[in-house]
């Protein structure tokens, strides 16, 4: 079997001051998978997290069905047919300014043309003052569209990225 | 400082390029093909990583995705989490081949298939049994699937050479399906 190696960063972006975006442009198809992992937090309390790829954000092309826990009991949802996805409740619930929470996408075969694009994202948070809105997340989210893709957008929704927040791309190459 | 257990991790933590390669990969082409297999994995390696997408023939919306490992096929113990929208739900599975995923399958969208990434921990390492860890993502625009969240054990102290991949319902696999594996140093 060959053994190459891979797993590279394409880039990283660290907000210097808030923001109501972080993007990830002209990322090169070459890799057989992208690997996203962002730590984030909102500006100010009930910030979201939404994603959308391609700067599509009208098509209702994207739908997503989460598997989470912020309380004693675990939740699940399907969303379908909508403008972007949104793969956790809150991204800062209760206004804690040094709390970054971590997010990470897999996006297997994302430069492939034949099939939809289907993203497993992860996510925790806990917070020290409001344990119910602490969470855990897991969705898969289903882009129905078949173009390479070549932009990632994280918005946030609410209220800005913080500043420090942070988002490294790593692409990975299979043999 | 590089901790093995971080770079092993899909969840969390950075894993670094200079210890992470690329084995093999297994593109699926026909409609004939019911296992994908790994043979002869080196030993040369501390982790190992499965990244896959993938879509069974099975006239439903989703089938499930199993692993063997050298070829045993009923000593697994498992136990998973999942969603589909409208139950969030757990389960134990012991003695049958391990789950590794949910992925879409022939009723779903011709385009749609799952992903998944699976771990395979500590691999070469005879004194302990063997941890894999799973996570799936397989949405198919409200008709089923979601994430899915697996641990399972392979309670054999033999290192892995071999990782064979199919369908819970023994449907074949579909064309464009690939199955990439990683060593992890």
């Amino acid at each position: 079997m060959a053994s190459a190696q891979t797993y590279v960063p394409i880039a990283t972006q660290t907000l210097a001051s808030s923001a109501a975006a972080i993007s990830f442009t002209s990322i090169p198809n070459t890799y057989t998978d992208l690997v996203l992992k962002a730590n984030l937090n909102t500006v100010a309390s009930g910030g979201l997290l939404t994603f959308t790829f391609n700067n599509d954000s009208s098509s209702g092309l994207y739908s997503y069905t989460l598997l989470g826990n912020n309380s004693t009991t675990p939740y699940t949802a399907a969303v379908n047919n909508q403008n972007n996805v949104e793969p956790l409740n809150y991204v800062n619930y209760d206004g804690v300014s040094n709390k970054y929470n971590p997010f990470t996408m897999d996006i297997q075969n994302y430069a492939n043309t034949s099939v939809y694009k289907s993203v497993i994202g992860y996510y925790s948070s806990d917070y020290p003052s409001n344990f119910r809105f602490s969470e855990i997340a897991l969705s898969a989210s289903l882009w129905r569209n078949t173009s390479a893709i070549s932009t990632i957008t994280l918005n946030a929704t609410g209220s800005n990225f913080a500043t420090g927040c942070t988002a490294t791309l790593y692409g990975i190459l299979a043999a | 400082m590089i901790l093995p257990g971080i770079l092993a991790s899909g969840i969390s933590g950075h894993l670094f390029s200079s210890n992470y390669y690329s084995i093999a990969t297994i593109t699926i082409s026909g409609s004939s093909t019911t296992y994908a297999t790994f043979n002869s994995i080196p030993s040369t390696y501390t982790h190992l990583q499965l990244r896959y997408t993938a879509r069974s023939l099975r006239a439903a919306y989703t089938d499930s995705l199993f692993v063997e490992v050298n070829g045993d096929t009923t000593s697994y113990y498992s136990h998973g989490m999942f969603g589909n929208g409208t139950t969030a739900g757990s389960y134990s599975d012991n003695g049958n081949p391990n789950v590794i995923g949910i992925i879409a399958s022939s009723s779903s969208l011709s385009n749609i298939f799952g992903s998944g990434v699976t771990d395979f921990l500590d691999y070469t390492n005879t004194n302990k049994y063997k941890t894999i860890r799973s996570l799936s993502a397989s949405d198919t625009n409200n008709n089923g699937g979601g994430p899915n969240f697996r641990s399972s054990t392979w309670p054999n102290t033999a290192a892995i050479n071999s990782l064979s991949i199919f369908t819970n319902s023994s449907s074949n696999l579909a064309s464009g399906s690939t199955f990439a594996l990683y060593g992890i140093k």
